[in-house]
C-alpha cells in the first residue's frame, strides 16, 4: 500500500486525468496510461470524430459533449469549504464555455470534447501538456501526452488558456501585463492571503507527510481531503516575484497536485488564485529592482 | 464677528478629485461659518482662498491666523490628514480649535513620513471621517473615538438625467465605470474579466471606464490580452460634457473598488458611486472600506470586489430584467435630485462646531 493509498479518506472525490488524443483508437489511449493511473479510478473514453477523449478518476462529470473536472470552490481566492458541486459547475460550462474557468477557484478544469479543447484555470494547479509528434495530443498528465503523440517533448500550455486538439489556443484568464505600483508589496500580499485562510470555515491543520512533500516557500494545511498550499509570506519574493518564480511554482504545484489526486486529495493554492495574481501582476515590473 | 475657519487644503479645484470638490462644497455650501482657504493646488485666487506654495506657506499660515483671530470663534481644519500637523500648530497662536479631515488610502501609511504625519490626528480637537471605514481607521491610529465624527458626503454632480436610459431588446448593456487609473485595488481587472465573460453572449455591448493615470496603457494592453480591447473602452480623460453622453448612453455603472492589504488602499468613501447614480444607472459597488456607507439600496447592489462570478449573475440579472434594471435607475435618479450638497455641508459645520470649543476673543489680547 503506498502513501496516497494510505491516506485516501473513504469516498473521496478527487483526483482526474484527461487525455485528448487526435487519430487515436480508444484501446491504444487505455494502453498508454494503464500503468499510470491508480487501479481503483474509472476509466472512460469516447470516440470523437478527431480521435479519443480518455476520462478517469473519480473527479469529473460529463453531459453531452462537456465535461468538468476536480474540484472548484467558490471562494475566489480557493479557499476549501465552499465547493461549487460539479453540476452548477457544467450548468456554467454550458452557458459560458471555457470562461468558465473564470467563474470559480481551485483545482479544476472544463473541457469540450465535440471541439475537442480543454481549458487550464488561471490559478494553473492542473497542468495541461500538449505534444505534436506522429499525432497531436493534449491532456494533464505529461508521460502519457509525450506516449500518445510520439514526441520527444511536450509543452506546458499557459494557465487560463484554452487549447484545441488542433493545437490552436486562447488566452480565455491569463493577465500577465506586468504594472509598477509601488505601494504593492508581495509579503503584504502573502499576509493578505494568510487573513483569508484565517476565515476558511473549516479547521486546517499542519500536514507533514513525506509521500506530499510542501514545495519550497509553501507550508501544506489539511482538512479532511482538502490540502492546502500556504505562501509563506516572507518567502513569497523568492517563490512569486518574478514570471519565472511564478511557471516554477505552477510545476510544483502541478506535480503535487496529481500525487495529492492519486491520494484521494485536493490541492488548493490561493496565492496562485485570481484576486492574489492580480494583484502580483501590479508590482511584479518593480519587486526585482525593490529587492536588490 | 462670528466664526471663521481657516482650511489648509493639498487639493482644492480646479485640481480634480471627489475631495478637491468635496471640500469646496463644505466650504461654500456651509451656513454661518466664513472661511479662508489656503492650499498648495495652482490657479486662480480669489477673495477667501489662498494659492500658497511650500516656500510661501508658512507665511500665509501666519496671516490666515491674523486673520481667524479677528473673530470670537476660531477653527483650523486640516482638509488633508497629512497637514494635521500644520493644523495643530496654527491653532496654538490662533487660540483656535483644530480639526482634521480623514479619508481614503492616506490614512494607511505605508513608510515612516506619512505614518509620523499621521499621528498629529491624536492632537487635534475633531477628526471629522468621511465614512464609518475610515472613522475606524482613525480610531486604529489612536486618536479617542469621542474626538471622531462621521459625515457623509453629498455632492451636487456635474450631471443629472432626465430619464433613465432604455435597451433595446436586441442590445446588450453598456456598462460604465469612472474612476482615477492610479491604484491598484481599483480593481479594474474585475471589470475587464467581466467583458470576456459576458461579450461573447451579447450581454456586453461595451464597458467604458472613464478616467486617466498612469496604468492607462497597462489596462488598455490588459483588454487586449483577453480580446477585449475593442469592448472595454479606456479612453482616459473625459471632459465633464462628454461624460455626460456617455452616461446618459449607459445601462449600469460599477465601481468594483476591494481593500488591498497588498497595496494598503482601499476607498475612503466613493463619490464616483452618486455620480453614477445621479446619471440614473443601477450600481454595482464592491463592498469594501467606505464604499459601504455610499452604496445607498435599493439601487446600489454591494458585491465581493474578488467574486468575478456575483458580477457576472448580477450583470446577467440585470440584463435579463429591464424593467428591474429601469426601475433602480429612476430610484437612483430620484435619490439624486434629492441629494442636498448643504445638508452635508451643514452637517459638516455642525460636527465642527460641535466638537470644538468656542472661544472668548477678549482672552486673546
Amino acid at each position: 500500500m503506498s502513501a496516497g493509498d494510505q491516506l485516501m479518506p473513504e469516498g473521496s472525490q478527487s483526483g482526474f486525468l484527461i487525455i485528448l488524443a487526435a487519430q487515436t483508437a480508444p484501446a491504444e489511449a487505455i494502453a498508454s496510461a494503464v500503468d499510470v493511473l491508480p487501479p481503483n479510478w474509472p476509466v472512460v473514453t469516447r470516440e470523437l470524430a478527431w480521435g479519443t477523449a480518455l476520462l478517469a478518476g473519480p473527479a469529473f462529470n460529463i453531459d453531452g459533449d462537456h465535461v468538468v473536472l476536480g474540484t472548484a470552490v467558490a471562494d475566489p481566492w480557493g479557499i476549501p469549504g465552499s465547493t461549487v458541486e460539479r453540476a452548477e459547475m457544467m450548468t456554467r460550462c454550458k452557458r459560458y464555455g471555457a470562461q468558465a474557468v473564470n467563474l470559480a477557484a481551485g483545482p479544476f478544469a472544463v473541457a469540450d470534447l465535440h471541439t475537442g479543447s480543454i481549458t487550464r484555470a488561471p490559478n494553473g494547479v492542473v497542468p495541461l501538456y500538449v505534444a505534436v509528434g506522429k499525432r497531436h495530443v493534449v491532456g494533464t498528465h505529461r508521460e502519457i501526452v509525450l506516449r500518445l503523440a510520439d514526441s520527444a517533448a511536450t509543452r506546458l500550455v499557459p494557465a487560463g488558456v484554452e487549447i484545441h486538439i488542433d493545437g490552436t489556443e486562447r488566452n480565455v484568464a491569463d493577465l500577465t501585463v506586468q504594472e509598477s505600483i509601488r505601494y504593492v508589496d508581495i509579503v503584504d500580499l502573502g499576509r493578505e492571503i494568510e487573513m483569508h485562510l484565517a476565515r476558511c470555515t473549516v479547521p486546517l491543520v499542519p500536514f507533514n507527510d513525506s509521500a506530499l512533500p510542501a514545495p519550497h516557500g509553501f507550508r501544506l494545511l489539511r482538512h479532511d481531503n482538502a490540502l492546502v498550499a500556504s505562501a509563506i509570506a516572507e518567502q513569497m519574493p523568492e517563490t512569486l516575484g518574478s514570471v519565472a518564480a511564478i511557471e516554477a511554482t505552477r510545476r510544483a504545484m502541478s506535480a503535487l497536485w496529481w500525487q495529492a489526486g492519486r491520494a484521494g486529495m485536493q490541492l488548493f493554492v490561493p496565492a496562485l488564485e485570481r484576486p492574489a495574481m492580480d494583484t502580483l501582476f501590479l508590482a511584479l515590473g518593480c519587486i526585482r529592482s525593490r529587492r536588490r | 464677528m462670528g466664526t471663521r475657519a481657516l482650511l489648509i487644503a493639498l487639493d482644492y479645484p480646479p485640481v480634480g478629485g471627489g475631495i478637491s470638490r468635496l471640500l469646496e462644497s463644505w466650504c461654500v455650501d456651509t451656513a454661518g461659518v466664513e472661511w479662508l482657504v489656503v492650499t498648495t493646488s495652482p490657479g486662480a485666487t480669489r477673495s477667501g482662498l489662498r494659492r500658497t506654495t511650500p516656500i510661501r506657506f508658512t507665511g500665509d499660515l501666519i496671516a490666515g491666523v491674523r486673520w481667524l483671530r479677528q473673530a470670537d470663534r476660531r477653527i483650523v481644519v486640516a482638509g488633508h490628514p497629512y497637514v494635521t500637523a500644520a493644523a495643530v500648530a496654527a491653532a496654538v497662536p490662533a487660540r483656535a480649535s483644530s480639526a482634521a479631515l480623514a479619508y481614503g488610502g492616506e490614512m494607511t501609511a505605508r513608510s515612516w513620513k506619512p505614518r509620523l504625519a499621521l499621528r498629529a490626528l491624536r492632537s487635534a480637537d475633531a477628526v471629522i471621517a468621511i465614512s464609518q471605514h475610515c472613522a475606524e481607521l482613525v480610531e486604529q491610529l489612536g486618536v479617542r473615538r469621542d474626538r471622531i465624527r462621521i459625515v457623509t458626503p453629498r455632492l451636487t454632480p456635474p450631471w443629472l438625467a432626465e430619464t433613465v436610459s432604455h435597451r433595446g431588446p436586441a442590445d446588450g448593456l453598456r456598462l460604465v465605470a469612472i474612476t482615477r487609473l492610479n491604484e491598484g485595488y481599483k480593481n479594474l481587472e474585475l471589470l475587464i474579466r467581466l467583458c470576456a465573460v459576458l461579450k461573447p453572449l451579447g450581454v456586453i455591448d461595451e464597458l467604458t471606464i472613464i478616467g486617466d493615470g498612469p496604468r492607462l496603457e497597462a489596462l488598455r494592453d490588459k483588454a487586449l490580452q483577453l480580446g477585449v480591447g475593442d469592448t472595454a473602452r479606456l479612453p482616459g480623460f473625459v471632459p465633464d460634457s462628454a461624460l455626460a453622453d456617455v452616461l446618459a448612453r449607459a445601462h449600469v455603472g460599477l465601481f468594483p473598488s476591494r481593500d488591498s492589504v497588498a497595496e494598503q488602499g482601499v476607498e475612503g468613501f466613493g463619490l464616483a458611486i452618486h455620480e453614477l447614480a445621479a446619471a440614473g444607472l443601477p450600481v454595482l459597488v464592491g463592498r469594501a472600506g467606505g464604499a459601504v456607507d455610499a452604496a445607498i439600496e435599493p439601487w446600489a447592489r454591494l458585491l465581493d470586489p474578488d467574486d468575478l462570478w456575483s458580477w457576472v449573475s448580477a450583470i446577467e440579472d440585470l440584463y435579463s430584467r429591464e424593467d428591474m434594471r429601469r426601475e433602480l435607475g429612476q430610484a437612483a435618479l430620484s435619490w439624486a435630485r434629492a441629494t442636498t450638497p448643504h445638508a452635508s455641508a451643514d452637517e459638516f459645520s455642525a460636527a465642527l462646531l460641535d466638537s470644538t470649543r468656542p472661544t472668548n476673543r477678549s482672552a486673546l489680547r
